[in-house]
This record gives structure tokens, sequence and C-alpha cells, in this order.
């Protein structure tokens, strides 16, 4: 397989595995986050959706 | 056990009460008064739209009643901001709002600029299929190419019976079918011959990709397999993205690049200090603006999930069937 095309546009291809040592999977993310932790982070629904926001809170750091 | 009995002008004026309360004037800024069509406690409309979209774009002055609040909601939505990941909640999401347009010539346009919102959003699982069924990059690009348009240009919705898939399972089965008729035909299209789609410079510019791979993951994935880890880079690169710019819009990318990498680190793992020392923050606020970001990186992924199903139910099995391709790739890899 040419991986030419494939790693330019696709993902940077590594000589060596960076297994998670949470899940063991070996697949990162821009942020050098596991992949499979970022979207397993999704499965857990928050307690308080209504406290104050991301964005309000950001407004009021000095 | 007691009954209370009611006059019929104690009944009128208690309807009457019933009808003012579901019947009122939303203004921006005041709290919502729609908790009686959300039981679930998810947020209102008002508040999702907001929390989405900033105070900027808070939405317009709406009379409603409890059955035209759903109708306006519906009808003024713009896929991809407001879908909220609770279940239960009145949501508008890309997939829902081409397959509930797949066969309405009324909304035509709204469908096709949803899917093809959809395909642009998506094309790297695409692309990475029909490259690791052995085509040269130039064929691999010719055929998504020519995939998506067939998608987009055809009745593709009507032909492939949606009833009711995800579109990612949709999208799978069709390009497994229109690879298998390339096949059949001996795949010989000159480049720059037909109808041209993508523009994948523009594509990789827009958003370029920085998922990492071994090379030994790569070879090992059947190419369904890495479509699926494709699609969960997608999601997640894409929720990533969107806190990214939130962070940004109020001025605050550093703290952006401070937090984002412990989004999903154990509490012994961060270090408050060492973050309070790099932003020039106390430590407790540290703390707090984590907290914020991983509640709001949550949100923010559920809902990148949430326009490929036409149920919001469905985001959590979707999630895990991600995660658990996953797993799998990583086995095959050892």
């Amino acid at each position: 397989m040419n991986f030419y095309r494939f790693t330019d546009s696709l993902a940077t291809i590594t000589g060596q595995s960076n297994e998670c040592p949470h899940c063991r999977t070996a697949v990162r993310v821009s942020n050098g986050g596991c992949l499979r932790c970022l979207l397993q982070a999704g499965l857990t629904e928050d307690e308080d959706p209504r406290s104050e926001s991301l964005d309000a809170f950001l407004s009021e750091m000095e | 056990m007691s009954t209370v009995k009611y006059s019929t002008s104690q009944l009128t004026f208690l309807a009457a009460v019933l009808w003012r309360r579901c019947s009122f004037r939303v203004e921006p800024g005041r709290p919502s008064l729609d908790e009686p069509f959300l039981a679930d406690g998810s947020p209102s409309d008002n508040e999702r739209t907001e929390c989405a979209q900033g105070p900027a774009h808070r939405p317009p002055l709406v009379l409603f009643n409890r059955r035209t609040s759903l109708e306006s909601w519906f009808l003024s939505s713009t896929p991809g901001n407001e879908a909220t990941s609770r279940p239960g909640a009145f949501v508008t999401t890309r997939w829902s709002l081409v397959l509930s347009g797949a066969n309405s010539k009324s909304r035509e346009k709204d469908t096709h600029a949803a899917l093809a919102e959809l395909c642009r959003i998506y094309w790297r699982p695409i692309f990475a299929f029909v490259s690791r069924r052995g085509y040269s990059a130039e064929d691999a690009e010719d055929l998504t190419q020519d995939f998506f348009v067939m998608i987009l240009e055809g009745n593709w919705l009507q032909k492939a019976n949606p009833s009711r898939g995800r579109f990612r399972s949709l999208l799978l089965k069709s390009l497994q079918n229109f690879l298998s008729d390339a096949a059949d035909k001996t795949y010989t299209r000159k480049r720059g011959g037909d109808v041209s789609f993508v523009s994948w410079d523009a594509w990789m510019a827009e958003a370029p990709s920085e998922l990492s791979m071994s090379t030994q993951t790569v070879q090992s994935l059947p190419a369904e397999r890495l479509f699926d880890v494709q699609w969960a880079a997608t999601v997640v690169e894409r929720a990533l993205r969107r806190l990214r710019d939130e962070c940004e819009r109020k001025g605050r990318l550093r703290v952006f690049d401070a937090l984002s990498a412990y989004l999903i680190a154990e509490r012994d793992d961060v270090s408050c200090a060492s973050l309070a020392a790099t932003l020039g923050v106390p430590q407790g606020t540290v703390k707090k603006l984590l907290y914020r970001m991983r509640q709001r990186y949550r949100w923010l992924l559920r809902d990148e999930v949430a326009q490929t199903v036409e149920n919001p139910a469905d985001i959590e099995d979707e999630l895990r069937h991600l995660c658990g391709a996953l797993a799998a790739s990583s086995e095959q890899a050892r």
C-alpha cells in the first residue's frame, strides 16, 4: 500500500506505538490525548448541565 | 382518600390559568419559562441556543404556545449548533434534517445543504476506506469524489432506503456497494474528466488532521475498522476545535493550550500549582476552569455525534460503537 497520500491527509504515521496507559490503544489526536479516552469522556453525562458555563467563566477571568 | 370537587366556574378558572402558563412571550435575556415542555430537566431552547452560539445569537422574540413552540424551533433551527445531547430533548440535527426532508420537494434545498455539510465533515473516513482497499492515492481521490457526487447529485437517500440508520453506517454500506460496482466496471476514469465536487486542498487546509497512528496499527486494520477510527477522530477533533475556538473568541487561547491536554487526565496527574503558575491564576481557578472545560468538551462531543444520528437517544450507542472499534483496532495491532 502506498502511504504517501494517506500520511499527508489522514494521519501521521509513527514508527513506534504510543500506547495509552489507561485503555492501551495507540491512536492519538492533536492535543496528544488518547482518542479512545477522549471518546469515552462523552459517555459521562454531566450532573448539572445548568451550572455556570465555561463561556461566562472565561469572561469573568481577569 | 378524599376527593376534591370543583364547580364549573372553578374548572374554567383553572383551565385559564393553565392556558396562560403554556402560552407566553419569551424575551431575550430573561429566563425561559418553557420547562413544562422539557420534562427531563434538559436546558430550554433558549439556553441551548445561547450556550452554543453565545449571547449575540439569541433567538428572536416568539409568541408561542405548546404546539407552535416546537414548530418554530424545528423550522427556524440551524443544524449543528443547537442540538443537545440530553435524551428526550427536542432537537434538529443535520442527519434528522436530511432524513425528514428526503421525500419533501419543498425542503430539498435545506436537505441538500445539510447532507453536503455532513459529507464535507466526514470525507476523511471515506477516503481512508477507499485508500485501504488498495487504490492508488489518485484513484482514491477520484473515487471519493465520484462517491460524493453520487450521494449529492443522485437520489441516494431514496435508493438507500434509510429506514433509518445512522449516517455513519448508511454511508459505509453505500460506499461498500459503490466500490463493488466500481470494481465490476474496472475503474478507469481519467482524472479531471467528470463533475468535480471535492476541493482536496481546501478541505485539507481547512481542517488538517493531526491524528497519529503507528505503522503497525495502520497496516493491521481492515478498511471497515479504519473507517470507524477515522470517523471517531473526526468527531473528537471537531469537538476539540470548537472548544479551542470558544476559548479564542474570549481571548483565552492560552487557557485552552494549557489545559486541553488534561481533559481526560486523572486527578493525580494534574499539577494545579504548575498550571496556575503557567496561567498566572490561583489554583482554585485552574480547578474550576478544568471542570468547566471538561463539561463543555463533553457537551460539544455529544453534539457532534448528535448531528449524525436521527434520535438523540442513539448518541450513547454511537459513542460505544466507536469506542469498541478503537478497542478492537488495538487488539488487531498486537
